[in-house]
């Protein structure tokens, strides 16, 4: 569904992404994981479009996308969930989840505004409401409802759980298990490793701007010298 | 002798210009977005101006009175301003300047109202603007080399930053604004006593831009900036005859392309480049010097 | 007789808020001053005034001068801007300020140059000279078609950002554009239109404005620059609403000032007001609650 191959990109200067290949098959649950600074969120901006790869290539069911603006590769159906979630503040929660629908072009969506509400109730009485009023984990939800909005083929996330506590993390997490259940392909982007390898079914390991392992997420999550070396983290006790 | 005699007007305009760019620069270079160097320099004109005619002072005496009414002038109007940033710094300057037309429009009894005051006796020949610029211009470059030039580096690339480090951002907006006003007034004066007559509107909405292209094209760092852009928008148009006509749309057209192209000015975007290629110089030959040029 | 110079006032401050109208949707949207804002203005009432002499009726030549104003406002944005935004936001203020200084330097000058800097003047009886008795108060049928058009582009505005899915776009771009991307938002097109509808609505006042007084010059925008400065303080930076009541609050303050106070004072005092209101509340005298949205780049 989505192939990543040989993706190279940087800022001015700095190669922060030295040729990364991933890809995630129509109806997986795929994590990229890897330390602060590994180039996590520069591979999603490649992807998206947010900063120009400077080679490799994007396809998304056969279609070339690298290359073409952000607005373009959105359309198409590689629908991000950026990292700071990025709702705009002073529009209401149910004008974020409009926006949201811009996107869809053409495209039959499995969410509506009644769906999301299901997906995320609490979202329900904030509709009306600045959305930069919500708290963090709340602004989260309407983050990932306003992306489900626009009938995502394969929706990205940057490191939803960063910021929240650990009961909100469950509930994004468990949202996410939900809409993989329902055959949506994810791409999800963590630090938080254990919980990342828990729910998804394949795992990449990036440092320093390459994939430096890869396998099911289950193998992964109990390589413990793997995760010691590249992540810093203390293996998971139990 | 007499190829230099026919230009010397010319040369007039240029020095003169060249001191409000100084002026506009100093602020710019701090980070301050100000355009109150118009403001000054009217203050500073009339400041002369009446002293002369109206008072009988010599011309030494009401320049250096010029000087201080601008310095004056710049450090008061930085006790408020010093705070604000960007687009408000902008527009609270730009009343500043024209509350100072109103005032030099309405005191008719002082300043002449809209007519002004004329028949000022010209009392500043090329000579003594040429000497001003060249100390305005040493005072820059001394300053460039300085811990404030370093200061305002400091401010206008990161606030937060500077702030970090222990750089005082008011008391340097405060220094600029003092500074600026300080050449801004001393030129102002000069001005008055060089070209016979002053009129509110001689330092109006057209000045401003002027001063500010000149910084935009030449650039807001180097001390050459000033002279660069004040060379490029004053004398080519002036030494090509067919384009003197044109001049004002030129400008224009040179000041969104500069912008675009060369956001750092022309003679900012030289001396970088100029210190790319030593340090890459540095590099192949063994790059024990490497970061020296930065 | 202070009823009358109320109403003028207010007339006064509505031809204001036609002119500042614009100029503060860009702003709310780009956070950018577009100083070419003024040359637009003149382009389209020049324009206007071609299309009347040469035999054009004025709402036809009306209605074209408003879409002239959009399609240079347009190329203003593609010209002037659009490379710019590459810039980190600081720096982008800047350099927008002096592009957009540099294009209105070029506008007024190709009409200098096609006026021959002369004042020109719509021909007699271009518009209806018909005056109205309202309640002892005197009103022409253009300052009423003056209060009609800011009331009209007043709500035209609300609507299109508040209940169009444009408008919701426009919106997103000016609250981030990093997350409007995201949502499959071109921004180049928003950017695009808001200068458009910015300068149709700059089209729109150079017309009114030159029918009110009858004159057109090259530099017949720089006043209302000035006074589109003091106005979008006043009624805090972005806000559409408070842009139209800081302008009849202007309008009605200068026309009182003029009438009550010596020649030359009135400038004197609002300026002063102008910088005083941005030293001690510079989110505007009209509150910011009704801003399109607060970008974090307050003072
Ligand atoms: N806007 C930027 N400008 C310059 N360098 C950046 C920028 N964003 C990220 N980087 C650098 O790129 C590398 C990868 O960053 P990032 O992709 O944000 O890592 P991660 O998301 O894995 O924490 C880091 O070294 C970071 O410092
Ligand atoms: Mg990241």
């Amino acid at each position: 569904m989505l192939k990543v191959e040989n993706l190279v990109a940087g800022y001015s200067g700095i190669r922060a992404l030295r040729g990364v290949s991933i890809d995630v098959a129509g109806g997986e649950f795929v994590a990229v994981i890897g330390a602060n600074g590994a180039g996590k969120s520069t591979l999603l901006n490649a992807i998206s479009g947010i900063i120009r790869p400077t080679s490799g290539t994007v396809a998304l069911d056969g279609h070339q996308l690298e290359g073409k603006p952000a607005h373009v590769i959105a359309r198409s159906g590689l629908l991000q969930v950026p990292e700071g979630r990025q709702i705009l503040p002073d529009l209401t929660v149910h004008e974020n989840l409009r926006l949201g629908a811009l996107a869809r072009h053409g495209r039959t969506p499995d969410f509506d505004i009644e769906g999301i509400l299901k997906l995320f109730p609490r979202l329900e009485e904030r509709l009306k409401q600045p959305a930069g009023t919500m708290s963090g984990g709340e602004q989260q939800m309407l983050a990932i409802g306003r992306a489900l909005m626009g009938a995502p083929k394969v929706l990205l996330l940057d490191e939803p759980s960063l910021g929240l506590s650990p009961l909100m993390a469950d509930h994004v997490f468990s949202a996410l298990v939900q809409l993989h259940s329902r055959g949506l392909s994810i791409l999800l982007i963590e630090q938080n490793v254990h919980r990342a390898l828990e729910v998804t079914q394949r795992g990449y390991v990036i440092d320093q701007g390459q994939v430096v392992h890869q396998g099911a997420s289950a193998d992964l999550a109990t390589d413990d010298s793997l995760i010691q070396h590249y992540l810093g983290q203390e293996p998971a006790t139990a | 002798m007499n190829y230099f005699s026919q230009y010397l007007p010319l040369a007039d305009i240029f020095l003169l210009a060249l001191g409000f760019a100084f002026s506009q620069q100093v602020v710019l270079r701090a980070g301050v977005f100000s355009v109150a160097t118009a403001g000054f320099a009217s203050l500073g004109a009339y400041c002369s101006a009446i002293l002369v005619t109206t008072y009988g002072w010599p011309a030494p005496a009401a320049i250096a009175a010029s000087l201080l009414f601008g310095t004056a002038a710049g450090w008061c109007l930085s006790l408020p301003l010093a705070r604000l940033r960007g687009i408000y710094q902008a527009i609270a300057t730009l009343a500043f300047v024209q509350v100072v037309i109103a005032v030099m429009l309405f005191a008719t009894s002082i300043t002449g109202g809209g007519l002004g005051i004329n028949s000022i006796p010209k009392s500043v020949g090329t000579g003594t603007l040429l000497a001003a610029a060249i100390i305005t211009g040493y005072v820059m470059f001394a300053m460039q080399r300085s811990g404030i030039g370093r200061a305002f580096d400091a401010i206008q690339q990161e606030e937060t930053v500077a702030a970090v480090l222990g750089v005082s951002i008011r008391r340097y907006h405060a220094l600029a604004f003092t500074i600026s006003g300080a050449i801004a007034g001393l030129f102002g004066g000069l001005q008055s006593l060089n070209t016979y007559t002053l009129t509110p509107s001689s330092f109006s909405f057209t000045f401003v831009i002027m001063v500010l292209g000149y910084i935009v094209v030449g650039g807001r760092r180097s001390a050459w900036g000033p002279v660069v852009g004040v060379a490029f928008l004053t004398l080519l148009p002036e030494l090509s005859r067919g384009l003197a006509e044109y001049r004002p749309i030129v400008t224009g057209i040179v000041m969104i392309a500069v912008m675009i192209f060369l956001p750092l000015g022309l003679a900012d975007t030289f001396i970088l480049s100029l210190k790319r290629r030593k340090r890459q110089g540095n590099l192949v030959e063994g790059g024990t010097h490497v970061r020296s040029a930065s | 007789m202070i009823a009358q110079q109320i109403l003028n006032g207010v007339i006064t401050g509505s031809i204001y808020a036609l002119f500042a109208l614009g100029f503060t949707l860009v702003f709310s949207v780009h956070r950018v001053l577009n100083l070419a804002h003024g040359g637009v203005f003149m382009v389209s009432a020049l324009f206007a005034y071609y299309l009347v002499t040469s035999g054009v009726s004025i709402w036809v030549a009306a209605v074209a001068a408003a879409l002239a104003g959009g399609v240079v406002s347009g190329l203003i944005e593609i010209v002037a801007l659009r490379r710019l935004r590459r810039f980190p936001p600081h720096v982008m203020e800047f350099a927008a300020l002096i592009t957009t200084l540099g294009a209105d330097i070029v506008i007024i000058n190709i009409g200098h140059k096609l006026t021959d800097a002369q004042t020109v003047r719509f021909p007699f009886g271009t518009f209806p000279n018909v005056f109205f008795n309202l309640l002892g108060l005197r009103i022409s049928f253009l300052q009423i078609a003056v209060l009609l058009t800011v009331g009209a582009m007043l709500l035209f505005l609300m609507y299109y950002l508040y209940r169009t899915p444009v408008g919701l776009k426009l919106r997103a771009v000016a609250s981030s554009e990093k997350a409007a991307r995201l949502m499959g938002v071109n921004p180049d097109a928003v950017y695009l239109q808001t200068f458009f509808i910015s300068g149709v609505m700059a089209g729109i006042a150079g017309v009114l404005i030159a029918l009110s007084f009858n004159s057109i010059s090259a530099h017949m925008g720089e006043p209302y620059m000035l006074k589109a400065f003091v106005i979008i303080v006043l009624g805090g930076l972005g806000s559409i609403p408070g842009c139209v009541m800081a302008a009849i609050f202007f309008g009605v303050a200068q026309t009182l000032c003029v009438v009550y106070l010596p020649p030359g004072a009135p400038d004197i005092i609002l300026y002063s007001l102008l910088f005083l209101v941005l030293l001690v509340k510079p989110s505007g005298l009209m509150g910011s609650a009704a801003a399109i949205s607060i970008v974090g780049r307050r003072a």
